[in-house]
């Protein structure tokens, strides 16, 4: 839900949090979200979301946030991306992935270079955040299809839950003035499927046995299966101990498309690799050449690119309600629409499972070029 | 009715409409018959059992913002994949035998000439 009033946007619930404020700082308009968790037995905002609006402030020069009295109503006036050097300390309620993700779409487009550490957890099994391995070959592989070809994540210490302890350095040397206009209009075949399994504080043989149940449910693929053990020992494997794999299909042209997951306590090893090698499968069938966790920052990226036409095919079963509330919320803050064309109009066979988004990009300038 | 229920809509038309909800335009586009009506006047008593519950205040804070989508369960996804490949189970269809279309297979050891 959302409505304009005076040039500021506004939103209801906390729904795509992260997003919409992101959008606000790209387009430089004000919003205004309200009723945030207004029902909730805990109203108002979390602690993870005030220490995104932190980090946002830090990043950014200029920018206004008032929160009200209960914590349900945040204005968010965006100031100018000016990146630099900076520290982040994460809330242990979420992962340093979920602080990361949204400066994927700020960091190219600031006045500074990017160097931000991150330290909290590194991956969850609690919250369905991106865990490390999840941006750096997911959404950094996407942002490099839009022309941000320096930008790098590098994990100095893993910190599994509960306690963390981790710390994750993450670099954006590319400062360029609007992505690239992408036509992604392919249905590329699948070259190899590589993946990690790590472990904190475990016994070596934990990600030895996720690696074997992987492989299981991947052999009958026929194709090439590469998963790295990562044992993480000593003061760099952090405070707790813990467990994960990340499997990533590699796609011709370089795209990629994964599942990963997380140990939880109690949990077994095998379980997991299962699993997240199985969701694999699934993502795969339901995708053309890019992940549904990639959706999201692929149409950011075609809509604030040059004005021209940009082009990205999807699969039918990526077009779900998640999808409708990320259009939704473009619109609202860009009054940008996107047009889906169905695949079926295509005379080509197998086409039908398909759908093009089309979108124009509004023609936006980076803080970096823009002149004063 | 039932006949309007399957329609299909197309979902550039509807996509932004605000007065529809993004599941209503998903459902529309999908034609997804509205079998919860019919249920709902069945589980009226279970309703009002539901309705003076507590409701958790953990779940629906990180749902709304998430980056890993949701998948079924694994007995559920292992039931999609591992169908019996000689039966006509539709299911298989979109197993690993969909996906083998899709995957560049290397050369086994031996097959090459070189």
């Amino acid at each position: 839900m959302s409505s304009k009033n005076k040039g500021v946007v506004t939103f209801e619930g906390h729904r795509n949090f992260r997003l919409r404020l992101i959008l606000s700082t790209l387009s430089g308009k004000p919003i205004k979200i309200t009723k945030i968790r207004s029902n909730d037995m805990n109203p108002g905002l979390k602690d993870h979301e005030v220490s995104f609006l932190r980090l946002l402030e830090a990043v950014t020069n200029g920018s206004r946030i008032e929160i009200s009295y209960t914590g349900t109503t945040v204005v968010f006036n965006p100031g100018i991306i000016i990146g630099g050097e900076l520290t982040h300390n994460c809330p242990t309620t979420k992962p340093v992935g979920y602080f990361i993700e949204p400066m994927l779409y700020l960091a190219p487009f600031s006045k500074k270079k990017f160097s931000i550490i991150f330290k909290g957890l590194t991956a969850s099994d609690k919250s369905k955040d991106a865990g490390i391995e999840a941006i750096k070959w997911g959404l950094l592989s996407v942002m490099e299809k839009f022309g941000v070809r320096e930008a790098s994540l590098h994990i100095l210490k893993r910190g599994s839950p509960p306690l963390g302890g981790g710390e994750v350095h993450f670099m954006c040397n590319s400062l360029i003035p609007q992505p690239l206009t992408i036509h992604a209009l392919d249905a590329p075949k699948f070259s190899a499927i590589r993946g990690v399994a790590y472990c904190t504080r475990v016994s070596p043989s934990v990600v030895n046995r996720m690696i074997d149940s992987a492989r299981q449910v991947l052999r009958p693929t026929g194709v090439e299966v590469n998963i790295t053990a990562d044992v993480w020992r000593g003061e760099s494997s952090g405070l707790s101990p813990g467990f994960g794999v990340t499997l990533v299909a590699e796609l011709k042209k370089g795209w990629r498309i994964l599942t990963e997951g997380v140990g939880s306590a109690g949990s077994l090893p095998e379980d997991l690799g299962e699993k997240v090698a199985y969701e694999l499968l699934d993502e795969l069938t339901k995708s053309c050449i890019i992940g549904r966790n990639q959706i999201m920052l692929s149409l950011v990226y075609m809509t604030i690119g040059k004005e021209d036409i940009g082009r990205l095919k999807l699969h039918k079963d990526q077009i779900d309600e998640d999808f409708v509330w990320i259009l939704r919320d473009i619109k609202n803050v860009f009054d940008t629409e996107v047009f889906l064309k169905d695949g079926a109009e295509e005379p080509i066979p197998g086409e039908e499972q398909y759908m093009t988004a089309t979108v124009k990009g509004i023609g936006f300038t980076a803080a970096s070029k823009k002149i004063a | 009715l039932k006949a309007q229920a399957q329609r299909r809509w197309d979902i550039n038309k509807i996509l932004y409409l605000n007065n529809i909800e993004p599941s209503e335009v998903i459902r529309r586009w999908k034609a997804e018959q509205r079998v919860e009506e019919d249920e709902e006047e069945e589980d009226i008593e279970e309703d009002d059992d539901q309705f003076f519950k507590k409701k958790s205040t953990q779940e629906s804070s990180a749902d709304l913002d998430q980056f890993v989508p949701s998948y079924p369960s694994v007995d559920e996804l292992k039931i999609k994949f591992n169908a019996d490949a000689t039966s006509d189970d539709e299911e298989y269809e979109n197993g690993y035998k969909f996906l083998k279309s899709r995957f560049l297979v290397a050369p086994k050891v031996g097959d090459s000439n070189g």
